[in-house]
């Protein structure tokens, strides 16, 4: 950030504050009352959005585009949410946080919060909804078949891009690796 | 043919390769207007201009990720770090990008970027200023690590490693930046990488070295000449890939080996060759092979740096050992 100050680069950068780490609360992250305040330092201007509201984030990131594309410079963009799911499949937030919690922030799901606004305004309806999940379950299911259909590389490949043309010194392990007798 | 200093060598290799080649630019902290501390980017930004000679904040992890990202796109960054001891904000970025750019991409990107950072003690500077870990470097697959001994192969292997389409950290040897002038022509010629120079060739026992330490090592190869002991003097130059079959093929002939490096003992670049020959060398082995290295403590400040550095003292004492063995 600090560079792109200096030059005036047209980058946005966006953080998304998600108030946690894995298990590290934002509060033992910084002191800073805001994460959009860091580009103050940096010498251009930072904002918050609110990061559950797609809308809101959406004309942020246009703006701030805009700007940096007119030559105006970097902007700071810091999208305020929150995570409502474990870290990964082997966290268990119920360890470092109140469910309780979690379960009020649930209120704020920017999902569910475009659905409503979208069907208050008649632009969205179940059945829009479902045609829509039957597409990505298809795409998902097109993905997973054509991952597994995909038969495993040759184990010489790893020496493929490891420079523009492997050096002589590693023709040997290649070779090993291809079952040659080189090795 | 005009006679440079090692540094001078250094400036008009980046000159002849910013002048050929539009995208390369070169970037680091005091390079524009200063034209370095040790002077080897003077009169670059006079002639290229501020938007390809760019003086960056005191920031290394800066001045790395930004090559990683120039070359990536397309623009060949030659990025300075002022002494090797501040070098090691840029290992995340040679290790978790730059090394491996193109394996993560399958060729799809690259990133043909050099890194050029002074090498080893010497000097009398205070401490961070005299590193010299190019094993850690060398350790990283995906890169080159290539260090010049002479203002010659300073010029050609810095042009060799600017047009190279990959990763190269170059290491240049701080003690000998100005210690001695060779004629170097500005041809644009460059000097293959991976390619170990024989310095003097020898029956008796295969003396290595790279960087400054060559300088030493020739010393004693002329020492141990008047004694009657024939030794043949290896600059290894690039440390990553290294040369294994000069090394061999050499070593096989004279069945003696000393290696001499001014890092520190342990894990140095000087334990893979000893390993190599023990693996691929040892039925030519005449004699056990020596090691004449820094210690394994922290390079000394300026009182103490010349009793750490390998002497020619110490490498002749070491070379006339290996040649009792028969």
């Amino acid at each position: 950030m600090n560079f792109a100050g200096v030059h005036k680069l047209p980058v946005v950068f966006v953080a998304n504050n998600n108030q946690w780490a894995i298990s590290v609360p934002l509060q033992l992250q910084t002191a800073s009352q805001t994460l959009a305040q860091k580009a103050i330092a940096a010498g251009f201007s930072g904002e918050q959005v609110d990061g559950n509201d797609v809308i809101a984030v959406r004309a942020a990131a246009e703006d701030a585009i805009a700007q940096a594309r007119a030559g105006g410079g970097p902007r700071l963009i810091e999208a305020v949410t929150y995570r409502l799911s474990d870290h990964t499949t082997a966290d268990d937030a119920a360890r470092y946080r109140p469910p309780e919690e979690v379960q009020t922030r649930w209120k704020e799901e920017p999902i569910a919060r475009l659905r409503g606004y979208l069907v208050s305004q008649k632009a969205w309806g179940k059945s829009q909804e479902e045609e829509l999940a039957a597409d990505c379950q298809k795409q998902i299911e097109a993905a997973i078949e054509r991952y597994l259909a995909t038969a495993p590389r040759a184990p010489q490949t790893m020496f493929d891009h490891l420079y523009a043309e492997l050096p002589r010194a590693y023709a040997s392990q290649r070779a090993e690796l291809s079952g040659g007798s080189d090795a | 043919m005009p006679e440079v200093t090692l540094v001078e060598a250094v400036n008009l290799a980046l000159a002849r390769a910013m002048e050929e080649d539009a995208n390369v630019v070169v970037l680091g902290e005091d390079v524009g207007v200063n034209g370095g501390v040790f002077r080897a980017t003077v009169g670059l930004q006079q002639r290229f201009g501020a938007e390809r000679v760019i003086d960056t904040p005191l920031a290394e992890l800066l001045i790395s990720g930004l090559c990683v990202g120039m070359a990536a796109q397309g623009l060949k960054p030659v990025g300075e770090i002022q002494f090797m001891g501040f070098i090691y904000p840029c290992i995340d970025q040679l290790v978790n990008h730059a090394s491996r750019l193109r394996n993560r991409t399958q060729g799809r990107l690259s990133c043909p970027m050099v890194l050029r950072t002074p090498h080893g003690g010497g000097i009398r500077a205070p401490e961070h200023h005299s590193e010299s870990t190019e094993a850690m470097l060398a350790h990283i697959p995906g890169l080159r690590v290539v260090m010049p001994s002479s203002p010659e192969r300073a010029y050609g292997l810095l042009l060799a490693a600017i047009r190279d389409p990959d990763p190269v950290v170059f290491l240049e040897p701080t003690r000998i930046y100005r210690a001695s002038k060779g004629q170097v022509e500005d041809n644009g010629e460059a000097l293959p990488l991976d390619v170990a120079f024989v310095l003097r060739q020898g029956r008796d026992v295969t003396l290595i070295s790279w960087g400054a330490a060559v300088k030493e090592t020739l010393a004693a190869a002329d020492e141990l000449a008047a004694e009657g002991i024939d030794a043949e003097v290896i600059d290894l130059a690039t440390l990553k890939p290294y040369d294994e079959e000069t090394v061999l093929a050499s070593v096989t002939r004279t069945g003696r080996c000393v290696l001499v490096h001014e890092a520190a003992r342990t894990g140095g670049f000087g334990a893979e060759v000893a390993a190599l020959l023990a693996e691929r060398g040892l039925t030519s082995l005449l004699a056990p092979v020596a090691r004449i290295t820094g210690y394994d403590t922290i390079m000394p400040l300026p009182r103490l740096e010349q009793r750490y550095i390998p002497s020619v003292a110490r490498i002749v004492a070491a070379t006339r050992k290996v040649c009792q063995f028969s």
